[in-house]
């Protein structure tokens, strides 16, 4: 292992060369609040790993929480490091620079943890991309005793087979408190000197840690995923004695070291999301980190509650951060007050995964706008209805400008979808949003949803052309922008078991749209259709992925999220080289008995229920939200221990 | 009352483009809590203007900026620190103020050298700059090697200079707005100084100098020139 704080780039290394790349303040930090701790000082050295650009990963509150709590203790240093542009990587590779930190400029390989942050699946190439270079193995079996330990959280880490092979620890759920139970665990490890399994031993006893080296993968003679089960180790004495006497839970030590194998352990057959009981005073950062380079969100975040129990059935979010856990209106003006003063931001965002579901979301608006006076606030995650036209309206939000989503066309869908309103409900959010001076509206919706037919599709254009009429008779000169996206059926939802349509038929599906949406005042904008197909792959895909990813990797593949650097033609070829189809991945409908690569992986809310919502989606059936307090039945709150917590 | 703030950019912000200083600046105004005027219309903003932008990689030792502050803020600003140090405040005291408060609050690499008060009538502060001195250095280049085409340059009556913007490219005599060049003999990496002239806010910049010279000469890798901005001159 590199010796600590040697082998730094130095500065005058760096201004010699970032002047050859594109925005070179990636790579200087000197943000406001940053970190500078003496490695020398501390006993755990973290890296924050976040596989985007620098001005994405620092828009992302969860890692501003994380880097705010490790660094909170005064025995580890937390720096963060990001995804190099392709320049960088040209310079790193140019140079035999390693991938280094932002704060003190320390080579990636020389951290004891590098923890990353999986958001999204086009992410994974940049992952190997940042291991690589930052000279750490790809592979977790080839990382020797002084590699750091690799782990990786976010919301993808409760379905992250493809990663499974690359990442030596996955973490799962809210961060704030299992961050540090790692670093605990780790730091019990570091001066013992026992060997880099002990560790993975050790954690995979830490809950809602996963540790997929730890276990095997069966796949049945057709393909599809047989089981996945924990492999017995074989402990050396020592280590076997000192680590299950270290096991405090009866229970845990009783089924990780039976009786009847003395000398072997057992890695729990599941691991369960962690959650926090209360948001309200956790993952306060009072000295947020401000970026000198205009970041891609560039204001001031609060999170005013976690979880969304709306319960549309083709979202994930809503879910793995279940249950609803409010802060207490007081608690967030407090916090923005302090937050935009430390700032100099001129507006705060009240984030949540749909904002005006907050109980006391108007006397919460009131209160900040007294509060902070000339701060604008904004509401990321509007509802469609008229109530939420009135917030924006509330809150000054630009005239030209209010995004609405209601996902799909025709009332059989939203239905389907669990996506609860009514064509009334559009039309009236849309006349309020008229009359009140917004002119430019842009809607959210998604086609190749289950169950979806020709005229559910024709039915969102003509939605738009009604909202534009609407608009046209209120004389408001209306814009009305059809943003439109491909449905990803996504792990831990109700559509988890369904295909994703084929990129040919998604590009007729869109092409039914394009005439409907042509004429003055109507916008139609689509995703791309690659992105959605690689995405479904991925999502839910299994641990033979990983060979396409690391041979995507090596053949030149990275932010495969931006359209404009997506190589289809790469990735076809990867696959076929490597024998996968990417088809079964993607465009499969999976039985319901058949065994998902998630499935040890528990998020709290119970298959049953998954399948009971997949039931009603069929038959059109709604279900209501529980938020207010009339359960229906996921399972989280029993299973995970924790409650619906509204303030 | 209109405040002109001298202040650096130093050598470790020098990557942050003219766009990103500018946010910076107002956001540290904010946190100092300045009085800072701000225009009226939907979408209110402080009334602060900057001058001269610096390109990302160029740092500057004596940047302005003049930032407009607001009657009554100004009198609650004065009233606040005035009971704060229990004694009236002359101007120079306010003014030490205000420059105290903005360079705790700037990020690392910016420091405020010197406030003075702008008085109303004078020219638009952006014409009055007549001059830059810039101190550039070339990597892995001796300054004997560099020195013939610099003469060169020198003794052409026009250096015509193509440069690129992002949607269309614009012709530019560089030998027109280059004053002196002078050279640290001896030097390396190779030092020059060049004073280059500024006509109502058109310039030229050093490195399209220095990408210049390999028409006379030089070869140059251009991502190894650092340039730093000493000093802006006034008529
Ligand atoms: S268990 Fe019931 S109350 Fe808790 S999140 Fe699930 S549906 Fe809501």
């Amino acid at each position: 292992m590199p010796i600590r704080g040697q082998h730094t780039i130095t500065w005058n290394d760096l201004r010699r060369h970032l002047g050859k790349v594109e925005k070179p303040a990636r790579y200087t930090g000197g943000e406001i609040n940053a970190k500078h701790k003496d490695p020398q000082s501390v006993d755990i050295l973290f890296a924050l790993a976040f596989p985007d650009v620098y001005e994405v990963g620092m828009s992302h509150l969860g890692s501003q929480i994380l880097y705010s709590v490790l660094n909170n203790r005064h025995d580890v240093s937390c720096e963060r490091v990001y995804a190099p542009w392709h320049d960088m990587e040209s310079l790193l590779r140019e140079r035999c620079w390693p991938l280094f930190s932002i704060e003190n400029r320390l080579p990636l390989s020389s951290f004891d943890i590098v923890g990353f942050s999986l958001q999204y699946e086009l992410t994974y190439s940049n992952v190997l991309m940042m291991l690589d270079l930052g000279g750490i193995p790809l592979r977790s079996k080839d990382r020797a005793q002084d590699a750091p330990l690799v782990i990786a959280g976010g919301p993808c880490a409760m379905s992250a087979e493809p990663m499974a092979d690359f990442i030596d620890a996955f973490a799962l759920g809210d961060g704030e408190e299992l961050s540090l139970d790692i670093v605990d665990t780790y730091k019990a490890w570091k001066g013992t000197g026992r060997s880099r399994s002990d560790l993975l031993v050790m954690l995979s006893l830490v809950e809602s840690v996963y540790v997929p080296s730890l276990y095997d993968v069966e796949y049945n003679g057709d393909g599809t995923l047989g089981r996945v089960v924990p492999r017995p180790v074989k402990l050396d004495d020592q280590s076997y004695q000192s680590i299950r006497a270290e096991t405090g839970n009866p229970a845990l030590r009783r089924s990780c070291f039976p009786e009847d194998r003395p000398g072997w352990f057992i890695a729990p057959s599941g691991v369960r999301r962690r959650v926090i009981k209360s948001i309200d005073h956790a993952a306060f950062i009072d000295q947020p980190l401000i970026p000198l380079m205009e970041p891609i969100h560039d204001r001031a975040m609060v999170e005013i509650f976690r979880g969304c129990t709306q319960g549309c059935r083709f979202c994930q979010a809503g879910t793995i951060y279940r249950p609803v856990r409010e802060r207490a209106p007081g608690t967030i003006s407090g916090y923005a007050r302090k937050l935009l003063e430390a700032s100099g931001y001129d507006e705060v965002s009240l984030v949540s995964l749909s904002s005006a579901d907050y109980s006391h979301i108007e006397e919460l608006i009131s209160r900040l706008s007294a509060d902070c006076s000339r701060a604008k606030i904004s509401l990321p995650s509007l509802r469609v209805d008229s109530f939420s036209v009135e917030l924006a309206k509330m809150l000054g939000t630009s005239k030209t400008g209010l995004t609405l989503a209601p996902e799909a066309g025709s009332q059989r869908m939203r239905d389907i979808i669990n996506k609860k309103v009514t064509e009334e409900d559009i039309f009236h959010a849309a006349r309020h949003a008229f009359a009140s001076g917004f002119s430019h509206l842009k809607l959210y919706f998604m086609i190749g949803l289950p169950g979806e037919a020709d005229h559910d599709v024709v039915a969102i254009s003509n939605l738009v052309r009604k909202i534009r009429q609407i608009g046209r008779d209120m004389k408001a000169r209306p814009t009305v922008v059809a943003s439109v996206s491909g449905f990803v059926p996504k792990p831990n939802t109700p559509f988890q078991w369904e295909p994703c349509i084929q990129p040919d038929e998604l590009r007729r599906r869109q092409r039914l749209l394009k005439g409907g949406l042509r004429g003055p005042g109507l916008k139609f904008k689509y995703h791309d259709v690659e992105l959605t197909w690689l995405e479904a792959v991925f999502a839910r895909g299994d641990r033979r992925l990983s060979a396409a990813l690391e041979l995507a990797y090596q053949r030149g593949a990275r932010f495969d999220a931006w359209a404009n650097l997506l190589d289809i033609g790469l990735w076809e070829q990867v696959f076929s080289d490597t024998g996968l189809d990417p088809a079964f991945y993607a465009h499969r409908e999976r039985g319901i008995e058949e065994a998902l690569p998630w499935d040890h992986l528990d998020s709290g809310v119970s298959k049953t229920y998954l399948l009971l919502e997949r039931g009603r989606a069929r038959k059109g059936a709604t279900t209501r939200d529980c938020r207010t307090g009339d359960c229906v039945g996921c399972g989280v709150c029993s299973r995970l221990g924790v409650e619906v917590s509204l303030k | 009352m209109r405040v002109r703030v001298k202040y650096k950019k130093g050598d470790t912000v020098r990557f942050l483009s003219h766009l990103d200083v500018a946010r910076n600046m107002r956001m540290a105004l904010k946190r100092a809590k300045w009085p800072v005027a701000i225009t009226r219309g939907y979408s209110p903003k402080m009334r602060v203007s900057f001058y001269s932008p610096l390109p990302v990689g160029t740092s500057g030792e004596e940047e302005y900026l003049d930032v407009t502050l607001d009657k009554n803020g100004i009198t609650d600003f004065i009233q606040a620190k005035a009971k704060g140090a229990g004694h009236l405040l002359s101007n120079s005291d306010i003014l030490a103020q205000l420059a105290g408060a903005l360079s705790n609050a700037l990020p690392k690499g910016f420091a405020v050298c010197e406030l003075v008060v702008v008085h109303n009538g004078q020219k638009p502060f952006e014409s009055q700059i007549q001059g830059s001195l810039y101190r550039t250095e070339i990597e892995e280049v001796t300054a004997d090697t560099l020195s013939s085409s610099i003469e060169a340059f020198l003794a052409e009556e026009q250096v015509l200079f193509e440069v690129q913007r992002p949607k269309e490219s614009r012709t530019m005599d560089l030998r027109d707005f280059v004053e002196s060049i002078s050279l640290i003999p001896g030097s390396s990496p190779a030092t020059l100084f060049m004073t280059i002239r500024h006509d109502n806010g058109r310039t030229v910049r050093p490195q399209w100098v220095i990408d210049s010279l390999s028409r006379f000469g030089m070869d140059i890798n251009t991502g190894e020139v650092i340039v730093d901005r000493l000093k802006l001159y006034f008529g």
